[in-house]
């Protein structure tokens, strides 16, 4: 038998001992010579690990120790079927991902989610009445399925293509959403999302506030309506109904409803709007809520809220497709140099600033 | 052309003439967990050697008829407490003994439950030029097949006899802290290719800790001034894996500054031992993530299973 019979999968190790990017976790520890890191003081704890994989994989969670009623893992919002072994103390979740999860992605971004975090009893400067615990984690692994060999990299996406079309630094200062604050509210048992961006700027718009509400749905899957109209933005006439991130076809994803705007400063700022969405929610979803209690779950329901990070991140697909497309036919500098007259965001937004 | 057999792979090691293994409620299995791990070693082309002190030689025949065994003149006992073998010595043997290109160290007690396809495969990646090493999977009790995954240590050495030639392994014995990082090290900075397999097919029998404080801090040192040593003729790669790394270059200075306070006696002065244990602790992770940025696993084609529950 020769060394073709079995193949070598790449895997990527990715260990708490050092430095993560993520929210809910505490500090890492060493017990018998094993690093790990708990979870807390919320039941949801994420971890986003730079990780390119163009097709479905497998991945591994180490725990220095089982957690009694389960663990609930989301691979980029997409939930998992988790498959726990036990490895003498410790305890292997194992899970495998489609290539939906991590399409378009160069993050893998892991949320896991305990049912309740049980206290520590041990007092600490830091949680004079313990810290709340959820689960120990020594190592994720992730394998991407391609047999043999690194995922190779390459500019080959929207994602990458719309910083190419239009230059990285003119991005950066004329379709970057500015706001000194995003409010996410769950609202109707969590079907639809109020957002609320205060001291709002883009390009040569400015607004002291500007809201709307998103809506799961509009294409069957993961779809997304986002709705200025039924917001309540006082002085402002927004007649935009609803903008819905749509798969149509083979195409990929749209942002549909933009084309009934008559001004393309509109559909550009409607569309970074969109774009410009998911990183706010992750720093909603990790902020402390109660008394310094990162991962708390707003709402409570942590499925709901991974349905709402994989229609954000489909609306960030297609709203970037959408703003390719825009900046492939129109001279966009000059588009967003200033709001036009009868744009949607009328007076208010038209007294800005001038961008050059 | 593929070759119709595969290379063979021969691997020297340092059998004790005794080991201890206390497995609760059996007693000490010790002598059934080393039999194990001898007769796992060869197969599919590859063999094992035991490199002893001449002293140990006749008690170690007779406990594993089998065993090949190689007397060597000396140990490393005057500077390591205990009769270990220099891992130059077992270079040595492994230079006169191998018939073919590809050589490798094992730690005495690991047991190998690799198939055919597993072995045909790491002897093929070490005669590309790699050298391929395997973490160890614990074991409780030897009826157990699985277990957790030791990520912090390295206990099969697979190579090609050039890759050898290469590897300054002087101070260093089988058996003392340290080795195994050093030699995975010392690869990465030669430009060795490094592959860490993740397979559960290098077993060990869990005992406590063997290796003594004194010996740490001895081996650590070596690890210390080798690294110094590597790191003028290293200044440009070092650059590219601190930025790679997104390592900023303050705390790589401040890294290298605590590396650099190890002292490498520690009731040298107030604080030596938690000063050595702390940040030798860090480099060893340090490492330990270095060479995991090589990690693989094998499996079979077309299914996800590792390659060990195909095995037998």
């Amino acid at each position: 038998m020769t060394g073709d019979a079995l193949l070598w999968r790449p895997r990527q190790v990715h260990d708490l001992m050092f430095r993560i990017d993520g929210f809910g976790w505490y500090p890492p520890e060493l017990r018998d010579g094993i690093g790990f890191r708990w979870s807390g003081p919320g039941r949801l704890a994420s971890l986003r690990i730079p990780f390119r994989c163009g097709g479905a994989g497998r991945g591994e969670i180490h725990l220095v120790e089982p957690v009694p009623g389960g663990v609930e893992v989301f691979l980029n919002g997409h939930p998992m079927t988790i498959e726990p072994r036990s490895e003498g103390a410790m305890e292997v979740l194992g899970f495998a991902w489609p290539a939906a999860a991590m399409a378009g992605q160069d993050v893998a971004e892991l949320w896991i989610a305990v049912p309740e975090t049980r206290a520590e009893g041990m007092p600490s400067p830091d949680a004079p009445g313990g810290r709340r615990l959820g689960v120990a984690v020594s190592c994720v692994v992730l394998e991407p399925g391609a047999a043999e060999g690194r995922v190779p990299e390459g500019a080959t996406d929207a994602e990458d293509a719309l910083p190419l079309l239009i230059g990285r630094r003119w991005m950066a200062r004329h379709l970057a959403v500015e706001a000194s604050g995003f409010a996410f509210t769950p609202a109707e048992d969590g079907e639809a999302l109020e957002v609320t961006a205060t001291a709002l700027r883009l390009a040569a718009l400015s607004l002291p506030r500007l809201a709307w509400r998103l809506r799961l749905g509009g294409d069957g899957e993961a779809g997304l309506v986002a709705d200025w109209r039924a917001a309540d933005n006082p002085g402002l006439a927004l007649p935009v109904a609803g903008v819905v991130v749509a798969a149509p076809g083979d195409d990929g994803l749209a942002l549909d409803g933009l084309d009934g705007l008559a001004s393309a400063f509109d559909r550009v700022a409607l569309a970074a709007l969109l774009r410009d969405l998911i990183g706010p929610f992750r720093r909603w979803l990790g902020a402390p809520r109660g008394v310094g209690a990162v991962g708390d779950v707003p709402g409570g329901d942590v499925p709901r809220l991974a349905a709402w990070q994989v229609a954000l991140h489909r609306a960030r697909a297609a709203a970037t497709r959408s703003l390719a497309a825009l900046a492939a036919e129109s001279d966009l500098p000059a588009v967003m140099s200033r709001v036009p007259a009868g744009s949607i965001f009328g007076a208010a937004g038209a007294a800005a600033r001038a961008v050059g | 052309m593929r070759p119709l057999v595969p290379p063979a792979v021969c691997l020297a090691t340092s059998v004790p003439p005794a080991l201890k293994r206390e497995v609760a409620p059996a007693g000490d299995l010790g002598a059934l967990w080393q039999r194990r791990c001898v007769a796992s070693w060869g197969g599919t082309g590859w063999r094992a050697i035991s490199v002893n002190p001449e002293a140990e030689a006749a008690a170690l025949a007779a406990a594993h008829p089998g065993l090949e065994i190689r007397a060597v003149g000396r140990s490393a006992e005057a500077e390591y407490g205990r009769p270990f073998v220099w891992i130059d010595d077992l270079f040595a043997a492994l230079e006169r003994e191998a018939e073919g290109e590809l050589v490798g160290l094992v730690n005495s007690d690991i047991e190998l439950a690799m198939s055919p396809a597993e072995r045909a495969a790491v002897a093929a990646r070490a005669r590309d030029g790699a050298l391929v090493i395997y973490n160890r999977t614990e074991l409780r009790h030897p009826g157990q097949r699985i277990g957790p995954l030791y990520r912090y240590g390295y206990d099969l050495f697979v190579m090609p006899r050039a890759v050898m030639r290469r590897l300054d392994m002087r101070g260093f014995a089988l058996g003392v802290p340290w080795w195994d990082y050093w030699m995975a090290l010392d690869a990465l900075l030669r430009g060795v290719p490094v592959v860490l397999v993740q397979n559960p097919s290098a077993r060990h029998l869990a005992h406590a800790q063997a290796w003594s404080t004194r010996n740490w801090e001895r081996a650590i040192g070596l690890v210390v001034r080798r690294i110094g040593a590597a790191r003028a003729r290293l200044e440009a790669e070092r650059a590219r894996l601190l930025r790679e790394d997104g390592a900023d270059m303050l705390t790589a200075t401040v890294m290298d500054t605590l590396v650099g306070a190890i002292r490498f006696d520690a009731r040298a002065g107030y604080m030596g031992a938690q000063i050595n244990h702390g940040v030798g602790t860090l480099l060893g992770l340090a490492i330990v993530r270095l060479v995991e940025r090589h990690a693989h696993r094998l499996v079979a084609a077309g299914q996800d299973a590792p390659a060990e529950g195909l095995a037998a």
